[in-house]
This record gives C-alpha cells, structure tokens and sequence, in this order.
C-alpha cells in the first residue's frame, strides 16, 4: 500500500453514497468502486451521462436505479455527445434566463470500448468543442459487458475471448492505445490518469478537474476479477501493482503540462502484476521480456515529457 | 400581420424555427438540408435567434447532442438529409423512447448507393418503426407550418414524442416560391413555453435511459405505441387551433376532387402539387379522378384512408421509395393492409417513380390513370425505367 | 428413460459452472444419439448472483423452445442458495431434486418445504479434496447422474475430456465420487413433511403497461430494494477489538456494505456484502476474516 491512510479517513471523505448498494456489478468489481469514489467526489451538483456497458447494465434494470443522482443513458457511442447537448443546453438556458447560474457538474463515465473505441470520434467532438465537462473513462481492458472480448485498451499479450492465446496465438497482439496522451492532444486543460486503489488520489483529481473549467478527462484503471482473472479479494493489489510496476502510471497533464504523481525510483518488474491474472498466464518467459522492455521505454519517455516541462517551465 | 414573401423554402423553414425560439440546435451539414443549418447558424451569430448552435462531428452526434439537450429541458431542433438521417438510426428509436419532443426537418434525399444527392422518399422510410411523429409538406408554406406545428405537437404534456417533418430535397428545399411568414407576436398565440415533464436536474435526480428485461420491453412498446396513437388527437386539436387563428386548414389526408372521384391518386409531398394540376387536366377529359395526399405518415391515418376512399373503385399510389425485393413500396404496403380486410372492392396499384431525383410530371400521373382504367396494370410497377 | 421430454433447471452462482453442467450433459447425450437441449438464463447478474441454466433431453427431437418453468429435476451447485424461492419454482410434485449440502437429506427438505425426491451431497466437500476449488459442477453432475440415469457416465467422460483437456482427471474423479456419494431418498425411505405456502415462488406482480413511468424514468437510489446479500459464499467477520476504526475497509468495498457502529468500528452490512473479501484483505490490522457462508 504505497498511498498512506492517515488514521480516520472517513473524517476526510464524503459519506455520502451516490451509487447505492444494491447494484449488480460481480464481487469485487474496481468499476463499481471507482464509480463510488467519483461520485463521492463529485457531490450533489451532479448529473452523469454512461455509454452501454457494465456499469449501466448493473446499475439500471428498470425499474431500479442504483444512481442517486441524475443518471442518462442513450447508446454506446455517443456518451460525450449527450454530455454535450446537456452542457449546451443548460448554457442556452441560462443565457436566455431559463435556468438559474448554480454550476452543475457534469461528467460522462465511460468503458474502454465506449471511449477509446466506438465512441472515440464522439469523445473528440466534444472535447474539440470545449464543452464544460468531464469525461471519465473506466478502462478495465476489455467489453466485459458482452463477455470479455478485446478493446483497443487491452493490453499486449492478454487473452481475451476475441483475442485468444492458442496454440499459435499470444492473446491480443496489438499495444495498448493510449487515450490520455489522445486526449491531451486536443489541447484541453486537464487530463489525468487514476486508479481506485489509490482513492485518495481519484477523488483530487475529480475535483480538480471539476474546478476547471472546459473538457477535462480521466483515464481511470479499474480491475474486473471476472475479465482478468483474478481473485477478487486482490484488486486493490493489483491496481497498486499496475501502478508500481509502471503498467499503469499515475499522471497529470494540467494545460499541456506533464506531472507524474507518482515516481518510483526502480519499477517493480511486470510479472509481479501479470502473475496474479488468468489473463496472462499463457505468457512466455519471451513474451514477458518484450512487455517489460515497452514498459520501461514507455516510463522513460512520461518520465522525459514530465522533466521537460520542468526545465523549460512551459505552460 | 403575416408577411407574404418570395422565399427559399429552406430559409422559410429556419425562419420557423427561429420564430419558435428554439433553445438549441445540433446539426451535421448535408446536402440538401444545408441552407437550414446555414441560415440557422447565421441567426445565431448575428443574434437573432438566442440559442446554442453546435457543429456536431456526425449526425450520430448530433442527434445525441439533441437528445442530451431535450433531456436537459431545451426546445431542440435538428435537420438532415440521406445518409445522415440514416447514421442517426440507432439513437432515432432512443429518441422517442426516452419521449423527447426534438424536431427534426428531414430534407429528402436518396439514400446510396450509387451516392446520389437528389430527392425521394427512401431515406425517411427506413424510419418507419421509430416512435416518430411524421409530418410530409406538399409545399413551401406547409414546410413552414408544419415546422411551428411540430413543436406544439411534440411538447404537448399528452404526446411528448419526436417529430419529423418531411421535405423533398431540392424540388421543396431550394426552391423560392411565395410563402407567408408570420410575425413574431402572430407567432406568440400559437406557441406555447417549453415545459419538460422530467428533466435532468440534481434538485429531482432521476434515472433516465433504465434497460428493461424481458418482463417490462413489451409494456414499454405498448405505452410508446399508444402514445403514438393518442398524438392524433393532440394533432387533430393543434391544427383546428392553427386554422382559426391563421385560415389554414390541415387534415391528416387532403384530399382533391375526390368525393366523387371513381379513380384516386395517393401522394406524399411535393409531387402532390403536380398530380394536382394531372387530375385537373384529366377531369377536363372527363375522367372521374381525384387525389389523395397523405400529410402524416405517423400516427398512419388509415380510418381516414379507409373513408376517403369509400367511393373509388380503383387506387393508385405513387410513391418515390423502393422496398427492394418485396414488390411494392412502403406506402404500398401499408395502403393495401389497411384495405385487406375491408368489404371494399377497392384496386390498389402500387407505382414507383422520382427515385434519386428523376423528374416527375403530370404526364407520369395521366399515364398512370390511363393505365389503370384501360389496360390491367400490374399490382405494383416502377415506371420511368429504360428498358 | 420415457418417450417423454424430461425438463432439468440447473441453479447456482456466476461462474460456478451452472451452464457447463447442462452444456455437457447435453452434449454427452447427444453424443448417444439422444436428443437435448441446454440454454443458459439470458440475464445481466453478474459473478456471483444466483444464476440458473436449462436443459431437456429426450430420446425423440424436441420442439419446445419455450422456457422450462416446471422442471422435473432441479439441481442446485451451491448450498447458499437452497432457501431462494427460484429454487423450487413451479417444481413438479415428486421431482428429483438434488442437493449440494453438508446438511442432514431430512433437514433440507425441510427448509425447502417442497415434497420432492431429494438427494444431498456434500460436493463442496468433494471438489474442495478433489479440485481443491470449491467448484462443484463436475461433482454434482455425477449425483445427477446417479439419481437420474438418463445419460450414461461414460458418455460425459468424453465430454470432460474435450472440455478440460489439461484437468479432465480431478473433474472426472469428482464426478464418480460425485455419483458414488449421492444420498437419495427411495421410494421406501421417502420423508413426507407439510409444504411451506411459500414453497413455490409466487409470480411476482408486475405492473402493467399504463403503470409504467413515461419514458421508463426511474427513482433514484430505488436499487436499494434488491439485496445482493444472497450472492454471497464467503462472509466478512470482523473482530470488533482489533479494529483500529480507520475505515479503509469503508472506502474500499464496491459495495458499500461497510458501515460505522456507534462505537466507531466498522461492520458489515449483510444485506449487500457479496463477500468479495476486499475488505479482509486490506484491512490493516487483519481484524476480517472471511468465513464460510452458512446455508
Ligand atoms: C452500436 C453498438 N454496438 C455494440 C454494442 C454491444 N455492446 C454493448 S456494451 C459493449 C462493450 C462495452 O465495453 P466497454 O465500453 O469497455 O465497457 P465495459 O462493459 O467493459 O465496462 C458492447 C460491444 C452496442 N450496445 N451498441
Ligand atoms: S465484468 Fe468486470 S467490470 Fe463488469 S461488473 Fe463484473 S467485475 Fe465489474
Ligand atoms: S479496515 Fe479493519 S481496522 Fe480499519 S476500520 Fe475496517 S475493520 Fe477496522
Ligand atoms: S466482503 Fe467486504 S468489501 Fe466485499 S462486499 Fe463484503 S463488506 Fe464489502
Ligand atoms: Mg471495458
């Protein structure tokens, strides 16, 4: 546990529960809990919008909501559009006197298929438009909802259901494609990458992008022990492990600039994280070798982009 | 007073939209629905229209951006044409599920391929099934009322339903012919304020979009189906209203010259006009031919069809869209069960003509009719093909 | 076996292998130039929520595609779910029924309230020894075998054996023991008792299509009314003592199902706690222990 607990945290936590038990997500699932953790973040002055997914099947079997705030789904595709049409609108309003001036936030929560995938040009849209909103997406590497079949975020080397490892085949073969350094390129104020088993960590960077104004994104890992294979008791390990190893780093990119949140001076090797899902276990001494090299070059070139910024103090 | 004015059809229908205030619109440009958006895009930023506008990325985008916006409690409109109306498909059905009063022009286009940019009926039709009220305007000052007519409709508290209102691309869109636009305060009588019956708001939050299992789509469908079916009576009551106050009297089916008429035309838009002035032609030669023409597709007004036709002995649809391999069009189909089961001896033939822009005439009409009474037309015939 | 349709319903939890019982029967007996039919529940529950799956054999070609609401023979993989009322569903008078319990055949009956023609085992047990997972499909399909006679056991051997190429021994092993274990009732022995009126699930009401929301709008926070408490194999116990009353179990459960007492340490909300075990795992001072869910 690298991210320290001071003593009491509920003290410091909203109690507040916006995505109420009684939701349908499978033991264990990191969506669900991140989902939680946003919106605790979030509060009241809330509205989200969700793709087709897992989180809005488990959460909406009419006639039950497990969304305690105001909650819309229209397709798989188009959830940042709808976010927009919700932004446009309430300025429309407001600037015909049709709707009071309170700041209501409004954040898109995502899958890696309904982002990086079919909902990519959308999402692009939106954020070259500039509307005022948040986009959160949840990756947890594959469309869990229709059974666990590849995304453009799986990663290298994992078997999927529509990547699988056989006899002459490794699982997906292609490399992660990387939706935060995507988003960034729109030039938009804030993105950032996070991960519930660092929760102090998610919620600041909701709000901070909630206080900034125009298109913000999160690009959030969540563990799904039934797509990974994984026990359900170690997703929060795991995504700390994701983290340590330099899987999944933590980082802002706040007006351009490159933040690391987390820097480690030797990253754990990958297999510490690989080992504990089924999803990998296929994987060669080889195949290792060629994830952990891309891993170390990939830390390397954040770990540039973030020094640069440093000394040229670019903003 | 309503001004009489020379005016692109196009423009005459942005003028309505503006004059219905509307708080928001999202479009993707095609032709040929582009001068609305234009126009519209126009009054915005010079201020005479305050709403948002915004340039979606797609049409799949743009109808989201819509939904989002109604659901937010804005008067939204969008237009499109054609392959566009075709990439919002999906989120069409969304639409009148979630009962979202958006209004959409649709600028009748072929659909491809071969890509062709002129007009008729197959793009709207492929949107038979989608919860949708659907208007078709014969002329440019239907096209305008219409538009007004369509967000009265939608936002009643009773219909709460999408609406589209047809156009036929180019032989409509771009052309300029005399059409009254009413003024602002004229305006002000008929329209009423935007009231949303649920609304994204954190004071009331609320799931919207809930998927249903097996044990609830059905009963979703029914609601949605008789929602549909009770718009006439909304319909019936906003066009009686429309009529007192502006002289223009609207019916589900007009019909022309046909309570007497042994032999019946059945059109939809802009052709409508021309087999008007056929039938006037071919009752000067003494044939007893009169004409239909459907105004709402949706809620189909088949009691009113089935009376109209009462007297005739023979009917004739012309319709400009295909139902490739089926033998007939759409409008063919759904005429000819609506008369299955009648004690009618009604002959129904089914022509199919104008497909991507080809022109039609009064001599197609007068062709048709000479066809149907003389020689024994076949049931159904796509006419004006090069053999 | 009789010339007539015989309709089994397969109950356990997401990912316990409900599915591949009656994929593999159905295969074993098509194999034998049977006719069969097997069809997974088409629901969103998730790992974990009590799922079911069907199937029909019959030695002549089926034409039924309904699904099957009066099964002549239930098998249930998992003790926590016994007392679900989908369990005994429209059951058929004197089905079969089996059982996967550590409990005595005549208290089970009891709790299911329905008079069937029970058989217990402890596959739980046996797959644990066997499998060393608490995967019990493989076994219980033995039981079924047993108490059924409807497909042959050899048959369903091939089948494990496509099906798990590198593991077919321990399945195959756990469904003889599986067979060789089953305690069944016989027509001699068969305890009687008086049903329960809540043996059979009652249909639950729903609303018809004028009582629908327009537009299906729904109440926020109204999930709250389905208790996932009943997904659970594995419960959180927590040592009041030991707790340090940090809360990081609170934050870290997906579920919300972690909760303040008066005194300041955390407890577990038993009506939503699937018993995913995050809480146990990251508690501090390891004051959670997951334990074995009681039937
Ligand atoms: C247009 C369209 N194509 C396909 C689907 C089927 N579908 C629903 S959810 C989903 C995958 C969702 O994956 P992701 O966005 O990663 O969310 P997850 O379920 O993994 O959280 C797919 C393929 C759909 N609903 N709509
Ligand atoms: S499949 Fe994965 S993401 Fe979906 S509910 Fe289950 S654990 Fe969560
Ligand atoms: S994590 Fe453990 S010590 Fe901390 S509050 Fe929970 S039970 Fe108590
Ligand atoms: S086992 Fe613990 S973390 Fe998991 S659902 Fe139960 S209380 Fe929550
Ligand atoms: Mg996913």
């Amino acid at each position: 546990m690298s991210e320290q607990f001071s003593v009491y945290v509920p003290k410091l936590i909203n109690k507040q529960e916006d995505f109420v038990h009684g939701h349908r997500a499978c033991q264990g699932c990191g969506l669900a809990l991140a989902v939680r953790l946003i919106l605790k973040a979030a509060g009241k002055n809330t509205i989200v919008v969700s793709p087709t997914g897992c989180l809005e099947i488990i959460s909406t079997p009419y006639p039950q909501s497990a969304w305690n705030l105001p909650w819309v789904h229209v397709a798989f595709e188009n959830a940042a559009a709808v976010a927009g049409g919700i932004e446009g609108a309430f300025k429309a309003l407001r600037a015909k006197n049709k709707k009071d001036n309170k700041k209501i936030n409004i954040i898109a929560i995502g899958g890696d298929g309904g982002t990086s995938d079919i909902g990519l040009q959308a999402l692009s849209g939106a954020f070259e438009r500039g509307h005022d909103f948040l986009y959160v997406c949840l990756d947890n590497e594959a469309y869990m909802n229709t059974g666990i079949q590849r995304s453009s975020s799986t990663p290298f080397g994992a078997s999927t259901t529509t990547s699988p490892s056989g006899a002459v085949s490794m699982g997906q073969i292609t490399w992660k494609k990387n939706m935060a350094a995507i988003a960034a390129a729109h030039n938009i104020p804030y993105v950032a990458t996070a991960c519930p088993s660092y929760p102090f960590d998610l919620m600041e960077k909701v709000q901070t992008a909630l206080k900034t104004q125009g298109p913000k994104y999160i690009h959030c890992l969540v563990q799904c022990p039934t797509g990974w294979g994984c026990a359900t008791d170690l997703i929060i390990r795991l995504g700390s492990l994701a983290v340590e190893t330099g899987i999944f780093p933590l980082y802002e990119v706040i007006n351009g600039k490159y933040k690391l949140n987390m820097d480690f001076p030797k990253l754990r090797p990958v297999t510490d994280y690989l080992k504990f899902q089924s999803r990998f276990r296929h994987l060669k001494p080889a195949d290792i070798a060629i994830i952990q090299k891309r891993v170390e070059q990939e830390w390397q070139a954040l770990k540039q982009k973030v020094e640069c910024f440093k000394k040229t103090g670019v903003k | 007073m309503a001004k009489r004015e020379g005016i692109e059809i196009s423009l005459a229908v942005a003028e309505a939209v503006k004059l219905a205030d509307v708080d928001m619109v999202a479009a993707y440009p095609i032709t040929p629905q582009t001068h609305i958006v234009e126009k519209l895009a126009e009054m915005v930023a010079d201020g005479e229209l305050k709403a948002a506008y915004i340039n979606a990325e797609s049409e799949h985008s743009a109808i989201s951006l819509c939904l989002g916006s109604s659901i937010a409690g804005a008067r939204t409109y969008t237009a499109t044409s054609s392959q566009g109306l075709a990439l919002m498909h999906e989120i069409l059905y969304i639409a009148s599920a979630l009962r979202l009063p958006v209004v959409m022009t649709v600028v009748n286009r072929a659909l491809s391929g071969p890509l062709n940019i002129w007009g008729d009926h197959s793009d709207v039709m492929g949107e038979r099934d989608t919860g949708w009220i659907q208007f078709f305007a014969q002329n440019g000052q239907e096209a305008f009322d219409m538009t007004l007519q369509a967000f009265r409709v939608a936002e009643d508290h009773r219909v709460m339903l999408p609406v589209i209102v047809n156009i036929d691309g180019f032989t409509l869109s771009h052309v300029i012919e005399p059409i009254y636009i009413l003024e602002q305060n004229e305006v002000n009588k008929f329209m009423k304020e935007f009231k949303p019956l649920n609304a994204l708001d954190p004071r009331t939050p609320m799931t919207f979009g809930a998927f249903a299992t097996p044990e609830y789509y059905i009963e979703a469908k029914k609601q949605l189906e008789q929602a549909l079916f009770s718009s006439r009576k909304v319909i019936t009551e906003v066009w009686n209203e429309f009529g007192k106050l502006y002289g223009r009297k609207y019916t589900p089916i007009e019909g022309y010259k046909a309570n007497d008429a042994n032999i019946l035309l059945l059109t939809l838009g802009g052709i409508g006009e021309t087999a008007q002035t056929a039938v006037d032609e071919m009752r000067d030669d003494g044939i007893k031919v009169g004409l239909l023409k459907l105004k709402l597709y949706r809620p189909f007004p088949i009691q009113e069809l089935r009376r109209m036709c009462k007297k005739a002995k023979t009917l004739v649809i012309a319709e400009r869209a295909m139902s490739i391999g089926g033998e007939g069009g759409p409008i063919g189909f759904e005429v000819r069960s609506a008369f299955y089961n009648e004690p009618t001896h009604l002959k129904i033939h089914d022509i199919i003509l104008g497909l991507g822009g080809r022109d039609v005439r009064v001599e197609d009409f007068k062709m048709m009719i000479n066809h149907a009474l003389k020689n024994k037309p076949k049931e159904y015939e796509l006419i004006g093909v090069r053999e | 076996m009789k010339e007539k349709i015989i309709e089994i319903r397969w109950h356990g939890r997401g990912g316990q292998g409900v599915v591949t019982c009656a994929e593999l029967l159905a295969k074993a007996a098509i194999a034998e130039g049977k006719y069969a039919q097997s069809a997974p529940s088409f629901g969103p529950e998730r790992r974990g929520a009590p799922v079911a799956a069907f199937l029909r054999i019959s030695n002549k070609p089926i034409y039924l595609r309904s699904q099957i609401t009066h099964p002549d023979i239930v098998v249930v993989l998992d003790p926590t779910i016994l007392t679900l009322p989908d369990v005994t569903a429209g059951i058929k008078k004197n089905a079969i029924f089996i059982a996967n319990t550590n409990k005595l055949l005549e208290d089970v009956k009891y709790i299911l309230g329905v008079n069937v023609n029970l058989g217990v085992i402890d596959a739980t047990k046996i797959a644990l020894e066997i499998i060393r997972r608490p995967i019990t499909n493989t076994t219980m399909i033995g039981s079924f075998i047993r108490a059924t006679n409807i497909v042959k056991i050899e048959s369903v051997k091939q089948e494990i054996m496509t099906r798990f190429p590198t593991n077919y021994e321990t399945n195959i092993k756990a469904m003889i023991r599986g067979y060789d274990e089953l305690e069944m009732e016989t027509d001699a022995n068969r305890t009687v008792i008086k049903e329960k009126k809540d043996g059979k699930k009652a249909m639950p009401k729903l609303p018809k299509w004028r009582e629908l929301t327009i537009g299906l709008t729904t109440k926020a926070g109204s999930a709250q009314a389905y208790k996932t408490g009943s997904w659970r194999s594995l419960v959180p116990v927590t040592d009041a003592t030991k707790c340090i009353k940090c809360g990081i179990c609170w934050v870290y459960c997906p579920d919300s199902a972690r909760y303040q007492t008066p005194d300041g340490t955390y407890e577990t909300n038993f009506d939503y706690c699937k018993g995913c075990g995050i809480c146990a795992r990251e508690c501090p001072t390891h004051c959670i222990t997951m334990q074995e869910e009681k039937e």
